[in-house]
Order: C-alpha cells, then structure tokens, then sequence
C-alpha cells in the first residue's frame, strides 16, 4: 500500500468517524472528474450535482472495500455513469449549461459561449453511450477495456460507439473547425 | 477536432459552489441516513413483541370462558359492527334442478336416520362448538388494538402453529 492510498483510507476512517473537513479531503480527491463527468454525460449542471452527490456518497460508503486505489477508480467511473443514465432516464428533456456559463469568468465571453454551446449541441446529438465512449477515450484517455467494463459492452461495441461518435461530431463541429 | 474538444473539457471550470454544495448534500445525507435507516431498532422492538407473545401463550392455562373473548370483541355500536351488521347475506350457489332434488333425498334419508328431537340437536350443536372453540383458542393468542393514525381496530391472531 503506497503513501496515497494509506492518506485516502486514513480520511476515510476518520470521515466515518463524523469528521466533515476529512470527508471533504477524500471527496477533493475525485469530484473534479465525478463532476465534469456528470456534467458532460447529462449536461445540465442541477443533474451532474446530484450525479456527484451519489457517487459521493458511495465512495465514502465503499472505499474501505476495495484493495486498491486503482480498482476504486474504475469503479468510480461504472458508479457515475450508472447514476448519471439514471439521471438520463429521469430527465428527457435537458436544459443547456446555462448556469454554468453564466457563472464561469472568461476572456472572450462571446466566443467562449458560442464555442461551448457548439460543443453541448453536438454532443446532444449523440445517444448516452456514444457519449459516454467519447468522454472516457478523448477526455479521460482510457484504454478501450477499461471503457467497456466501465460501461458493461465489449470491445467492439465500445469501439463502434467511439466511431459513430467521432463521425457525428465531425459533422456537427466540421464547418467550425475550418472557420477557426 | 479533438485536440479542440480536449482543450474544451481541461477548460470547463464548474464553480466551487457547486463542489461544495454537492459535498455538503452528500455529508447531510450520509449523517442523517445513518440514523434513520438503521434496521437494528425496528428489529429489537420485534424481536421484544414476539419474545413476549410466546410467553403469553405460553403461559395460557386453559381456554378463557367465550364471554371473555365475546366482551373484548368491538362493540356493537361500533361503526365496523354496523357496516357488519348491515353487510347483505351471501346468496346461496345456484344449484340445477336435478341436483338439487338429489340433495333432497339425500336430507330426507339422513332425518330419517337420526330422528334426533330439535331441541336436543341445537344443544348438541352449542357443545360441539364450544368444545372446537375452547380447543382453538388453547392454542391461540388474540390480540385487539387499533392504529393510532387512522383509528382503525385490527385483530392479530397468533397459533402455535405459526409461532
């Protein structure tokens, strides 16, 4: 068991034990990825904060269980996406990023919004899994196996999804690559 | 494109707000589940009510007389007793003529079997039930109560058998 590890379980035994400011470090361990996870698979900010509010309260629930920290991220990724097609399921109808654009500074709020309402509308184009594919290949930069587990598909079904996802962005962001 | 769709995600800032509000809801929900779904006081006070059941019937003698049971049954003016009361009789099953002059003769051969006078035969009939009853309720323990919410009376019947 290395440094880390004995850190994470150390927090995690004392947040067990009532105390909030090392829940708070465990929890700072992960809820970037959780969150921006939650927020790309569902896009709508409400849904990816109660999508972390979940995967929250399962890590802390289960981390003594698992032997390591690399099993724990994996798992960590199955419990969000599984929560975040839930939220998926509940909600068909999303609401844009509005509030999480109007909160976030930027140095050209006009091109930084109409980069990022491109980015939304295309990926609202693609099916949860393509999504998903997508999200753990391009932006968490899994390997192919470690998707499928993640999602519960084979190999081939994750690499058809990344494919079709690839294909449909290329067509939705095509023009907008060209003219920056 | 996808070095554009990276440099979008590495540049997606969601606001402290919601880190911490989410860790906050999280943390309210952990403390507050972990009193209210814990199974082991509902269990205990299970555990407890059945301990004392089997003691009870346990400790039951002999078959209380039935006026007792009679006495702690609903009143009359009771509203289910009324509803009771007012319930319709269920009508007989309709038999095919044919049948129902067999079950005739069948009746008429067993009175002129027994040719037991009236009156004896509804004493015997009263023995017979007292007797079932006095042996059922050896056995069994009768609890009335009513829900405190709706007001409702319930009748719990525990047997040996089911203890």
């Amino acid at each position: 068991m290395d440094e880390a590890e004995k850190r994470l379980r150390d927090l995690a035994r004392e947040a067990r034990d009532g105390n909030r400011q090392a829940f708070d470090l465990l929890i700072g361990h992960y809820q970037t990825r959780v969150m921006k996870t939650a927020l790309y698979l569902t896009r709508n900010l409400a849904d990816a904060e109660d999508v972390a509010q979940e995967v929250y309260i399962k890590i802390f629930r289960r981390l003594p269980q698992f032997k390591t920290v690399r099993e724990l991220d994996g798992w960590i990724y199955r419990v969000t996406v599984n929560a975040a097609r839930d939220a998926h399921r509940r909600r068909r109808i999303w609401s844009p990023l509005k509030e999480l654009f109007a909160a976030e500074p930027s140095a050209d709020p006009v091109l930084q919004r109409e980069i990022r309402n491109r980015l939304l509308e295309a990926l609202s184009g693609l099916s949860f899994n393509e999504r998903a594919t997508f999200i753990f290949k391009e932006f968490h930069e899994l390997p192919t196996d470690e998707v499928a587990l993640i999602l519960g598909r084979k190999a081939a079904t994750i690499r058809f999804y990344l494919h079709s996802a690839r294909k449909k962005l290329r067509k939705s962001l095509g023009d907008f690559r060209e003219h920056r | 494109m996808n070095r554009f769709l990276r440099e979008e995600w590495r540049d997606t800032d969601v606001p402290e707000a919601v880190y911490r509000r989410a860790r906050d809801r999280a943390w309210e929900r952990i403390r507050k589940g972990e009193r209210t779904r814990s199974p082991i006081p509902i269990l205990g006070t299970l555990a407890a009510a059945a301990i004392v059941a089997c003691i009870l019937l346990l400790q039951i003698p002999d078959a209380p007389p039935v006026s007792e049971k009679i006495t702690s049954l609903p009143l009359p003016n009771d509203r289910g007793m009324d509803s009771l009361a007012l319930m319709p009789r269920p009508k007989p099953w309709p038999v095919a003529p044919e049948a129902a002059d067999k079950d005739q003769s069948l009746t008429d051969r067993i009175q002129l079997k027994e040719e037991v006078p009236p009156s004896r035969r509804a004493e015997t009939a009263v023995a017979r039930i007292s007797t079932q009853t006095k042996q059922r309720t050896a056995r069994q323990l009768v609890l009335h109560f009513r829900l405190p919410k709706t007001g409702t009376r319930m009748m719990w019947i525990l047997t040996k058998e089911g203890l």
